[in-house]
């Protein structure tokens, strides 16, 4: 019997005793603190503007369109609303209306994105028929997600104590009055379907939620 | 004398190595973590309110 233990074996042993690894977790001899420290600052520099950048080009239409489920689909129903031109020239995009602003429900919608990579592969909308048949269910998502936030990404533009109610008409502005301005409902509620085509009424009438 | 030679470039060379791949890759795995529990938390929760 000796005092010192056998030499352990397996992937453990392997790992600890690999050089590389012990490159990396043990002091290094050559590299001084001002340098190691200088590199990952600019390392991290770096990454911070790469991820930015690619969350930014994440957030383009272009990049949205870039699968022909969206451009041949909801892109197209876009471009006749007034979402896409309108006296003022201004022009909401898709990301303008379907991501979120604060950052955690932003990563947590591109995560989401992830479902639609999942769609893209497997093919579930890739005919238009496929699309229609699931567009009642596609819509109630995003109803239900605007509802719920009060149609904050409405907001991001359009602001309730901006409105001119007087420029707006009778119907309209007695509407938002009795409803809008009271907070009782939000934009989503009454006005769907304005940027894109309304599921089969058919269908919509079974949609909860639909009004 | 060679041996060290060795040892400096396998620390020059694992310095890039973590820096330009493995802490990038991690943080982003984290943020994508981080997403994942969000989406999954409003999927039992429903989704979220106005911020």
């Amino acid at each position: 019997m000796s005092d010192t233990p056998p030499p352990r074996r397996g992937f453990w042993a392997w790992l600890t005793n690999n050089v590389w690894v012990r490159t990396a977790t043990r002091p290094p001899v050559y590299l001084s603190l001002a340098f190691l420290t200088l590199g990952g600052f600019v390392a991290g520099v770096a990454f911070w503007g790469a991820f930015n950048t690619a969350l930014e080009v994440a957030n383009t239409e272009t990049f949205c369109v870039g699968c022909h489920e969206m451009r041949d689909n909801v892109y197209q129903e876009l471009q006749g609303t007034i979402h896409w031109t309108n006296p003022a020239g201004v022009r909401a995009t898709c990301p303008d209306c379907h991501v979120p602003h604060p950052w955690t429900l932003k990563i947590a919608r591109k995560m989401q994105a992830s479902k639609e990579v999942w769609g893209k592969v497997f093919g579930i909308i890739d005919t238009r028929e496929k699309f229609l048949a699931l567009r009642p269910t596609l819509a109630a998502h995003e109803w239900a997600r605007m509802s719920a936030n009060r149609s904050a990404e409405c907001r991001n533009c359009h602001n309730p104590l901006s409105m001119d109610l007087a420029k707006q008409s009778p119907q309209a502005a007695s509407a938002h009055k009795a409803q809008l301005l009271t907070g009782e409902k939000s934009c989503i509620d009454c006005h769907k379907g304005i940027a894109h085509h309304l599921p089969e009424t058919a269908k919509a009438d079974e949609i909860e939620g639909f009004d | 004398m060679v041996v060290q030679e060795a040892r400096k470039w396998r620390e020059v060379l694992m310095f890039l190595i973590l820096s330009v791949f493995i802490w990038p890759v991690i943080a982003s795995g984290f943020v994508a973590t981080y997403g994942l529990a969000f989406w999954v938390y409003f999927i039992l929760s429903g989704p979220p309110g106005p911020q």
